[in-house]
C-alpha cells in the first residue's frame, strides 16, 4: 500500500495532472475511498501550490542578526575551550612534575644507600645543637663580631682561605707575644676560630687570652673573658 | 541537489580545517532552510531563529563527529532534535491543546481561497502540518524534507499523501468542489 500512496503522491505532484489519467490509475486498483479522494486531492493540487510563501524581507535581517549570534557563540566557545585546555595543561603538567618530583624522591629514597657518618659527619649527626645557637654559620660569624676586635688591628678577612693563613700568622705571633699584645692577639684568634666555627681553638684562644687578662690584673677584661667562655662552652655542650 | 550536495560538503572539509568563510557559506545555503523547518514545527519565530542559532553553533562545535555519509541529513537531525527539545519545553511550560477542539468548522466558510487553505492546513496534526507546510508553504524538495524529517524518501511521499487525503477530508465539508 505504501509504494502505492508513494506513486499516487508522485502523480499528484509532478505526475499526470488530468483527472482522469488519476481517476483511471485508481480505479485499476478497485478502491472506491480512494478514487474519491484522489479526485478531491487533485482538485486541491493548484491551491497548494499557490499556498508558497513569498520569502520574507525580515527573514534576510533575522538571519544576518542570527549569524551574528552564532559567531560569537564560537568565538566564545574557542574562548572557553582554549581557557580550558590551557587550565587543563597546567593542571595536568603539574601534576605531572609533582609526580615525577615526588617519584624520584621516593626513588630515591628507595634506591640510594643511607650515607655512612664519617668522622666528620658524625658530631654533627649525634649532636646536631654542637655548634653555638648563636652563631651556625662561618658567613654569620664573621658578620655577629664582636666589637672586641676594636682591641686588635685584625683586618676584616673575607674568605676562609684568608682567615685560616691569618689564624696560622696570629698564632705565631701570640705564642711569642706577651702582657697587652698577648692578651690581643688571643682575642684576635678566639674571633678568629669563631669565624672558621672551629669551637675548640676558639675556646683555647679564649682561655689563653683569660690567664693573660689575670696575670695583667684586668678585672675588666677577665670578667669578661670568663663569660664568654661560659657561653660558649655552654651552648656547645647544650 | 546533488551539485549543491557536493559542493556544501566540500564547504564542511574546508570548515573543518578552519576556513572560517567556508562556515559563512555554509549557512547561508542551510540558514534558511532550517529557520523554515523550525518555524513551521514550533509556530514562533523567535523560537526558530533561536533553534537557527543552536544548529549552527553545533554544526561547527560538533564538526568533528560528522562522519561524512549525508551533511543534509546530520544539520537537519541537529535541526529536528533541537525543535523536539524546544517543544518538549513549551509542553511542560504550556497548557495541552486539545487537537479536538480544533474542527472543521474553525475553518472559514468564506469560498475556497489559499488563506482558507492555510488556515486548515494548520488546524491538522502536528505531523501532517509540517510535512504539508515544508512541501507546499515552504516549497522545499522531498530530498530535503526527508533529510529534515529523517525518513526515507518514499516514507516522505506517503506521510505528505496521508497528510493530503486528511487535509482533503477537512475542507470537503466546506467546499463543495472538493
Amino acid at each position: 500500500m505504501e509504494a502505492i500512496e508513494s506513486l499516487l503522491m508522485d502523480m499528484l505532484d509532478d505526475g499526470p495532472i488530468d483527472a482522469s489519467e488519476v481517476e483511471a490509475y485508481v480505479l485499476e486498483h478497485n478502491d472506491r475511498t480512494l478514487v474519491s479522494d484522489m479526485q478531491r486531492m487533485h482538485t486541491m493540487s493548484p491551491l497548494l501550490k499557490q499556498c508558497v510563501l513569498p520569502p520574507r524581507a525580515s527573514d534576510v535581517e533575522l538571519l544576518k542578526n542570527v549569524h551574528s549570534s552564532v559567531q560569537h557563540s564560537i568565538s566564545q566557545h574557542l574562548l572557553f575551550a582554549r581557557s580550558l585546555w590551557s587550565g587543563l595543561g597546567v593542571t595536568v603538567g603539574g601534576g605531572l612534575l609533582w609526580l615525577a618530583v615526588s617519584q624520584w624522591s621516593g626513588d630515591t629514597k628507595d634506591t640510594l644507600p643511607p650515607v655512612a657518618p664519617t668522622s666528620i659527619t658524625r658530631p654533627l649527626r649525634e649532636a646536631p645543637s654542637i655548634e653555638p645557637q648563636t652563631h651556625n654559620t662561618a658567613r654569620e660569624l664573621r658578620s655577629e663580631r664582636s666589637p672586641v676586635t676594636a682591641l686588635g688591628e685584625m683586618n676584616f678577612v673575607r674568605d676562609d682561605r684568608e682567615l685560616q693563613q691569618e689564624r696560622e700568622r696570629r698564632t705565631v705571633v701570640a705564642k711569642h707575644a706577651t702582657g697587652g699584645d698577648a692578651y690581643r692577639q688571643y682575642r684576635d684568634l678566639f674571633h678568629i676560630n669563631l669565624a672558621l666555627a672551629d669551637t675548640n681553638e676558639a675556646v683555647a684562644s679564649l682561655r689563653a687570652a683569660h690567664r693573660w687578662a689575670v696575670r695583667l690584673g684586668d678585672v675588666a677584661a677577665a670578667t669578661r673573658c670568663e663569660k664568654e667562655l661560659n657561653d660558649l662552652v655552654g651552648s656547645a655542650a647544650r | 541537489m546533488d551539485a549543491l550536495a557536493s559542493s556544501t560538503e566540500e564547504l564542511f572539509d574546508r570548515m573543518r580545517r578552519g576556513d572560517h568563510a567556508a562556515f559563512d557559506r555554509l549557512y547561508e545555503a542551510y540558514a534558511s532552510k532550517v529557520l523554515a523547518y523550525a518555524r513551521t514545527v514550533l509556530r514562533d519565530d523567535g523560537k526558530a531563529a533561536d533553534i537557527v542559532q543552536q544548529v549552527f553553533t553545533n554544526v561547527y562545535t560538533a564538526r568533528s563527529s560528522f562522519r561524512g555519509e549525508n551533511l543534509d541529513a546530520w544539520i537537519f537531525a541537529i535541526a529536528r532534535n533541537a525543535c523536539l527539545r524546544q517543544k518538549r519545553v513549551d509542553t511542560r511550560s504550556m497548557p495541552l491543546i486539545d487537537p479536538d477542539a480544533i474542527r472543521a468548522d474553525d475553518v472559514s466558510m468564506s469560498p475556497i481561497d489559499v488563506e482558507v487553505v492555510r488556515k486548515a492546513v494548520d488546524s491538522l496534526p502536528d505531523d501532517d502540518r509540517v510535512i504539508i507546510r515544508l512541501r507546499y508553504f515552504d516549497d522545499l524538495s522531498y530530498n530535503d524534507i526527508s533529510a529534515m524529517l529523517g525518513i526515507s524518501l518514499t516514507l516522505t511521499k506517503v506521510r505528505l499523501f496521508r497528510a493530503r487525503r486528511r487535509l482533503a477530508l477537512v475542507l470537503h465539508p466546506h467546499f463543495k468542489d472538493l
